[in-house]
C-alpha cells in the first residue's frame, strides 16, 4: 500500500508535484497517467526515498521509504531501465543489490530465468537491445519478492511478445494481491492493463477512479439521433435537461442524457426514430479531454 | 528470449507469508560493502586503472633512478627516498581517479538512484563505499610504495650510489606514512570530492588540484602562506609526516599538527559529502 498525503515537490520555482493525495491499494494494477513533465517520475521517486519532498509525505505500508529495514523486499521499482553500468554483466548488476539487501545470490538466477535472461546473464549489458534493459529492469524490480511493485512506463521498447508478458506479470502480480503501480503517458496501454487510475496533469490529480469510469464520466459521451422530425425532438430533449451540440437537417447529437431515455421521450410523443446510437469516448479521448489544459508541451497546430 | 511463467514465490517458504521480515537481519554495513566490492570488481575500467597505476609508479620510480645514477656524477647526492616516492605522482593520480570514479560513475549511468533505493541509508551506503575504495587504496599503496622502494634501491646500489634498506634509520616511518596516509588520503578525498560533485572529470580535476597546484604555485605565494598554510594542506602534510620535506624546509609542519591536519582532511571530507548527500535529491 503506497499512500501519499500533500506531496509536494518543488524545483526552483516550478512546481513538479502539487499536493496530491492519493492511495494506490493491493490487489489491483494501479496506472498512473498523465503527459509528459506531468510529474510522474518525479512522484515515483519520491515514493522511493530518492528525491525529498518539499511538503506533505509519501509513505509504504505506513513507513517513509528511507525508514524501511528491507526496503527492496517491501517495494520494489523500475524507473529507468537504461541506468546500468554498461560495463557490467546482467548477473552482476543484479548481484550487487541482492547483496546490499541480504538476499541470497541463488535470487539473482531466479529472477534472471524469470525475465528470460538467462542465456546472457554473463553479457555486459552495454549490447543489450531496448527490450533486454527493460527485461532487466524489471528482474531488479522482482529481486526482493516484494508485495508491492512501482514502475515507469515498463513496455517501454518491449516488442509485442514482451508487452503482453508483462501485462500477464502484472495481473498475476494483483491477483497474488500485491500492489502494482505502472506509469504511462498512453491511455492505450493503461486499457489494457490496469483496474484502477490516477491521471496527473503539471503535477496535480486530475482523476482517481476505476478505468471504466473514465469513459462513463467523458463530456465526449453523446448520442446520435436521426429523426424526421429533428426539430421537435430537440425541443423535447432540451427540455428534458440534455443539450443538443449538433443538429443537421433530421441528424442531433445529442449529450447529458441516456439512449433509452430519448427513446422514451420520442415514443411518448409519437416521434419516429431513424437511428439511435450512443457513442462511447474512446479512452485515449477521454483522456486527452482530461488532461487537455494540463500539457506543457504542444505541437503547434 | 522467451520468458517463464513459473510461480514467484519459489522461496516463499523462507520466511513467514505477508511479514516479508525475516530477510532483514543479515542487512548491515557488511552488505553494503560487499556490494560495493561487487561494483568494483566486476568493471574492467577498476582493473585497468590499478594495473596502470602499478606499472607506471614503479616504472616512473625505477626509471627516475636509473636516469639519476647514469647521469650524476657527485652520486652521494642522491637522497634514495625522494627518488623512491617520485613514481607516486603518477600512482595517487591514478588512484584518486579510481577513487572518483567508484561514485561519479554512478552518478554518469544514474545507478545511484538504484544505490540508494536499495539502501535508503546513505551514511551506510557511503561508509561502505569508503571502507571499500580506501581498503582498496591502503593495498594499492602498500604495493605501490613498497614496489617503488625496492626498484630504486635496487637500481641505486647496481649504480654504487646511496641506497636505504628496511630497518634504516627513518625508512620504516618513510614506508609506513607513506602507505597509510597516502593510501587513505589519495582515496578519502576524491571520492568524497565525487560525492560532491558527480562528475568525473569535475572531481577529478578538482582533486588533482588539491593535491598538486599548491606544490606548482608554492614559490608564487607571499611567504607567511607558505610558512603557515601550505604545510597543512594533503601533499606536504604527507611528506612532512613521512621525511620527505626536511624541518629545515618552509613547508614543513610539525608532527603532531600535521597528523591533526591529516585526520581533519579526512575526517572533513567524509562528513561534508555525507551531510550533502544525505539531505540532496538523488
Amino acid at each position: 500500500m503506497i499512500k501519499a498525503e500533500q506531496l509536494s515537490k518543488k524545483y526552483g520555482d516550478k512546481l513538479a508535484v502539487d499536493q496530491l493525495t492519493f492511495e494506490v491499494k493491493p490487489g489491483i494494477v494501479t496506472g498512473f497517467l498523465g503527459p509528459n513533465g506531468a510529474g510522474k517520475s518525479t512522484t515515483m521517486r519520491m515514493i522511493l526515498g530518492i528525491d525529498n519532498p518539499s511538503g506533505g509525505r509519501v509513505t509504504v505500508n505506513g513507513k517513509s521509504y528511507r525508514d524501511l529495514a528491507a526496503p527492496i523486499q517491501e517495494i520494489g521499482a523500475l524507473l529507468d531501465a537504461s541506468a546500468v553500468h554498461v560495463g557490467r554483466s546482467a548477473w552482476h548488476h543484479l548481484n550487487w543489490q541482492a547483496k546490499a539487501a541480504g538476499l541470497a545470490t541463488r535470487r539473482v538466477d531466479e529472477v534472471l530465468e524469470l525475465v528470460g535472461l538467462n542465456d546472457v546473464a554473463g553479457r555486459k549489458v552495454g549490447g543489450f537491445s531496448l527490450g533486454m534493459y527493460q527485461r532487466l529492469g524489471i528482474a531488479s524490480a522482482l529481486l526482493g519478492d516484494p508485495p508491492a511493485l512501482i514502475l515507469d512506463e515498463p513496455v517501454n521498447g518491449l516488442d509485442p511478445e514482451g508487452i503482453r508478458w508483462v501485462r500477464s506479470l502484472f495481473r498475476r502480480f494483483a491477483d497474488e494481491g500485491r500492489t502494482v503501480f505502472v506509469s504511462s503517458h498512453l491511455m492505450s496501454e493503461m486499457e489494457l492493463t490496469a483496474d484502477h487510475v490516477l491521471v496527473i496533469g503539471r503535477g496535480k490529480l486530475i482523476a482517481d477512479m476505476p478505468i471504466a469510469e473514465i469513459t462513463q464520466r467523458s463530456n465526449l459521451n453523446h448520442v446520435k439521433v436521426v429523426a424526421p422530425q429533428a426539430a421537435q425532438l430537440a425541443l423535447l430533449l432540451e427540455s428534458a435537461g440534455a443539450s443538443i451540440s449538433q443538429s443537421v437537417e433530421h441528424e442531433l447529437i445529442v449529450s447529458g442524457i441516456t439512449a433509452p431515455a430519448i427513446g422514451e421521450i420520442a415514443v411518448q410523443h409519437g416521434i419516429v426514430l431513424h437511428e439511435l446510437a450512443p457513442r462511447r469516448a474512446s479512452l485515449e479521448a477521454a483522456f486527452m479531454e482530461l488532461t487537455h489544459d494540463s500539457v506543457d508541451y504542444r505541437a503547434a497546430s | 528470449m522467451t520468458a517463464t511463467t513459473e510461480p514467484l514465490r519459489e522461496h516463499a517458504g523462507d520466511r513467514p507469508a505477508g511479514g516479508r521480515s525475516a530477510g532483514t537481519r543479515s542487512i548491515g554495513l557488511s552488505s553494503t560493502i560487499a556490494s560495493e566490492w561487487i561494483k568494483l570488481r566486476s568493471v574492467r575500467s577498476t582493473w585497468i586503472i590499478l594495473f596502470l597505476a602499478v606499472a607506471l609508479s614503479i616504472g616512473l620510480a625505477a626509471m627516475f633512478s636509473f636516469v639519476e645514477g647514469l647521469t650524476l656524477g657527485d652520486q652521494s647526492s642522491i637522497d634514495p627516498l625522494s627518488s623512491s616516492i617520485i613514481g607516486m605522482q603518477f600512482g595517487s593520480i591514478l588512484l584518486m581517479v579510481f577513487s572518483a570514479l567508484a561514485v561519479t560513475s554512478e552518478y554518469e549511468s544514474r545507478t545511484i538512484r538504484t544505490s540508494v533505493s536499495v539502501t535508503p541509508d546513505r551514511w551506510r551506503l557511503l561508509t561502505g563505499k569508503m571502507v571499500t575504495v580506501s581498503a582498496i587504496g591502503l593495498i594499492l599503496s602498500l604495493i605501490m610504495v613498497l614496489g617503488m622502494f625496492f626498484a630504486s634501491q635496487i637500481i641505486n646500489t647496481a649504480y654504487g650510489a646511496p641506497s636505504a634498506a628496511l630497518g634504516d634509520e627513518g625508512v620504516n616511518r618513510f614506508l609506513i606514512v607513506s602507505i597509510v596516509v597516502g593510501g587513505l588520503m589519495y582515496t578519502v578525498i576524491p571520492l568524497s570530492i565525487g560525492f560532491l560533485l558527480r562528475g568525473t572529470a569535475s572531481a577529478v580535476t578538482i582533486s588533482v588540484g588539491i593535491f598538486l597546484i599548491p606544490r606548482m604555485i608554492a614559490s608564487l605565494l607571499p611567504t607567511w602562506v607558505q610558512e603557515n598554510v601550505l604545510g597543512y594542506l594533503p601533499d606536504k602534510a604527507i611528506y612532512s609526516l613521512s621525511g620527505i620535506i626536511a624541518p629545515s624546509d618552509i613547508y614543513y609542519a610539525s608532527q603532531a599538527p600535521a597528523i591533526i591536519a591529516i585526520i581533519a582532511w579526512i575526517v572533513g571530507a567524509f562528513v561534508i559529502a555525507g551531510i550533502v548527500f544525505n539531505r540532496r535529491d538523488a
